[in-house]
């Protein structure tokens, strides 16, 4: 029994000396900086050597601050616009792509490569074709007809749109190859019980494709969501949050306090909020697929 | 227990102690010796790699003073602040501080990151009137807590050439806004890709709140915005005229004043002397097949030639500094007259400008002459002034501007809202 719980004990000791490396590194560089910005939270701190406590005041000051609430308002617009679409778009990508045509090696890295490239390319590409006065987009809608073309990343109407365009575009490509992945793990043979059944092509898609693709879909949902809620990188670089506040979001609005406003507090409890919202968020869509899967 | 509540008794009597002296004890002692120990300063620069003058006068200090040498960290001027803070609050040793802006002057003294130099300069009697108002400007309740060793002015730029080629007489130092808009208009011309604009105003709110703000009776910190009326209204006239380049044009193809200028398209261009740099660089190479010059920015219509706008770039000592005096008298030398002579040398505009200062800045290599008179100051304001609030009415400034400069918003609303906004701010 004894030489058993010896054997145990370093058997685990092993597994634990495995996940060391990587749950220091995440302890150090995740967890403790999540904890401190919890506590910081509650603290009025510009970067000094004082820190006093504030309580709930910096939660207080968020809800009385306009840009909180534009930005707020802002992520919830930028995520709705750009999840359900790149999901879309990725699985029709993934499902074309799947099938067996000539090139589509070519095709899957061309969809993949806005991927991998580098973000302030992206913004300047985006920025250039939506240029309202010599830009391509607004040449050919003028050639069309169109006198007044919308003023896009120059419009508070049109700036998000463009963003969120220029997102979808970004993230397709990479969602598509988790969908691709997904695809290939469905077994052909239930494809070839429905043909013989008679089902039709989109029957299959709808009763064996979509079901199949249910953890998949879940993953790319949570992924997305959360990816969308910490945007940054490509609206500073497109936008910088404007014109005015019309493209700032939350990670927008804590970066501006943090750093160009020195209220860490502040900027800390707005991180705050923003981690309970993709918590809530997750959780909820957690709860969703449990039930979706169930009904499947 | 009793024992425990006398040692806590002791404690917060010593802390208090302790604070009242760090409050109060405002006098710094008599020099120390600072010259018998190896002592290696540390100092935070934007771009030190590109301007060689901190190099210059760093090599000149230790020259003097061979025990000092010095350990610069090169930042980039994107990074900066971000990175300055995070360095400061992770308590690294770092010795002088440059300010980049005076957001963040305002905020390093402010949390007490900088010492306060007053009681140096008065025990070493630095006069502070050298630097034709910047150091009353950076003053604060008093105190001052870094001195400026440059002072860049906003002045107007123009390509020679193109003036020559339309016909039109060179811009001069005694022009109001308005004279400057008639000249944009008799500059502009051609079509698409060949069109040559009047006039280029970057797309930064400086560009067009400046005008509202050279003639020192406002700033741009205040509780009523409607003065900035006119000079929304001129400026957008002239962008929808075709005179300046739109805003959004400049914002969404991330357009550069410097690209523009140097590629020609544009006639004149208002910008901080800090352009000289660039255009010395260019000129030198052989870059450029235009000439071209600069003279004082336009004024407003009731103010007077040499109304200005500047930027000061103070040096700051950290207050946890081990090397404070070291620090100090490295200070007092790069803002001094001799420290300007290396700054105006490598081309950049210093705070102290003397006949001998600037006839070393003008007469450099590649400097166009006859524009010596465009440096000659009346009165000079802060783009933003040295306040509390700065960094959010900033970041306001910017956003309104955008709202405006875009149409998003009309000139009234916008400096409606931009007025609401900035109260809500100061009244946090």
């Amino acid at each position: 029994m004894k030489l058993l719980s010896s054997r145990k004990a370093r058997n685990n000791l092993v597994a634990y000396s495995f996940i060391a490396p990587n749950f220091i590194g995440y302890l150090i560089f995740t967890l403790i900086p999540v904890f401190f910005t919890l506590v910081l939270s509650l603290f009025d701190w510009n970067a000094g050597d004082q820190f006093s406590f504030v309580g709930i005041k910096n939660y207080v000051r968020m809800i009385h601050n306009s840009t909180f609430k534009i930005s707020f308002w802002n992520t919830i617009y930028y995520a709705i616009g750009t999840v359900p679409v790149t999901m879309v778009i990725s699985l029709g990508l993934a499902k074309l792509l799947n099938a067996p045509i000539k090139g589509r090696t070519a095709f899957r890295s061309a969809i993949f490569f806005p991927h991998v490239a580098a973000v302030v390319a992206i913004a300047a590409v985006w920025n250039m074709l939506f240029n309202p006065d010599m830009g391509p987009v607004n040449m050919f809608l003028k050639g069309l007809g169109i006198s007044n073309p919308p003023r896009w990343a120059a419009s508070t109407d049109w700036a998000m749109p463009v963003v969120i365009l220029a997102s979808i575009w970004r993230n397709a490509g990479y969602y598509m190859i988790i969908y691709l992945a997904g695809l290939q793990g469905i077994p052909y043979e239930l494809y070839e019980a429905a043909k013989m059944d008679g089902a039709s092509g989109w029957q299959s898609f709808r009763r064996i494709t979509l079901p199949m693709l249910t953890p998949i879909t879940f993953f790319v949902s949570i992924m997305l969501t959360i990816s969308c809620f910490k945007v940054f990188d490509l609206i500073y670089t497109m936008t910088e949050g404007g014109p005015g506040r019309a493209t700032n979001v939350l990670v927008m609005h804590i970066y501006q306090s943090a750093f160009t406003e020195y209220k860490f507090g502040y900027a800390s409890a707005v991180a705050t909020v923003l981690f309970v919202l993709v918590l809530v968020i997750t959780l909820i869509q957690f709860r969703g697929e449990k039930k979706w899967a169930n009904n499947m | 227990m009793r024992n425990w509540k006398k040692r806590l008794g002791v404690c917060v009597t010593a802390s208090m102690a302790v604070g009242l002296m760090a409050g109060y004890g405002m006098t710094v002692s008599a020099q120390e010796d600072w010259e018998s120990e190896p002592v290696v300063l540390t100092a935070t620069i934007v771009d030190y790699a590109t301007c060689g003058y901190f190099k210059d006068a760093m090599d000149k200090f230790t020259e003097m003073h061979p025990n000092v040498t010095f350990e610069p960290i090169d930042i980039l001027n994107s990074d900066y602040i971000e990175k300055v803070t995070t360095m400061l609050a992770g308590g690294e040793d770092i010795d002088l501080i440059y300010s980049k802006n005076n957001q963040q002057y305002m905020t390093l003294a402010s949390n007490g990151q900088v010492e306060n130099l007053m009681p140096y300069v008065e025990r070493d009697n630095v006069d502070l009137s050298i630097y034709d108002g910047a150091a009353e400007k950076l003053t604060l309740n008093g105190e001052i807590y870094g001195l400026p060793f440059r002072n860049d002015l906003w002045l107007l730029y123009y390509n020679k050439t193109l003036f020559d080629k339309a016909g039109v007489d060179y811009p001069t130092d005694d022009m109001t806004w308005d004279d400057w808009a008639v000249m944009c208009e008799k500059m502009t011309s051609g079509e698409g890709v060949d069109k040559i604009y009047g006039g280029y105003l970057q797309n930064w709110p400086a560009s067009v709140q400046n005008m509202t703000i050279c003639d020192g009776k406002h700033t741009t910190i205040e509780t009523d915005y409607s003065f900035m009326k006119d000079a929304y209204e001129r400026v957008l006239d002239l962008q929808d005229k075709g005179y300046i380049m739109d805003y959004s044009t400049i914002s969404t193809g991330n357009l550069h004043y410097t690209g523009c200028f140097f590629n020609q398209q544009i006639a004149t261009v208002y910008q901080g002397t800090w352009f000289n740099t660039y255009l010395l660089e260019q000129s030198n190479a052989g870059e450029l097949d235009f000439e071209w010059s600069m003279v004082k920015a336009p004024h407003t219509a009731d103010g007077q030639s040499g109304d200005a706008v500047g930027a000061a770039f103070p040096m700051c000592v950290n207050s946890k500094s081990k090397n404070k005096e070291a620090a100090w008298q490295f200070v007092k030398f790069l803002t001094s007259e001799e420290g300007a002579k290396i700054i105006a040398a490598n081309g950049a505009l210093p705070a102290v400008r003397t006949d001998e200062i600037m006839d070393i800045y003008i007469h450099q290599e590649g400097f166009p002459e006859d524009c010596d008179s465009a440096f000659e100051v009346n009165q000079i304001s802060f783009e933003v002034p040295v306040h509390e609030k700065s960094g959010t009415i900033g970041t306001i400034l910017n956003e309104e501007n955008s709202l405006i400069m875009t149409k998003s918003l009309s000139v009234d609303e916008g400096l409606q809202e931009l007025t609401d906004r900035v109260n809500e701010a100061l009244n946090e």
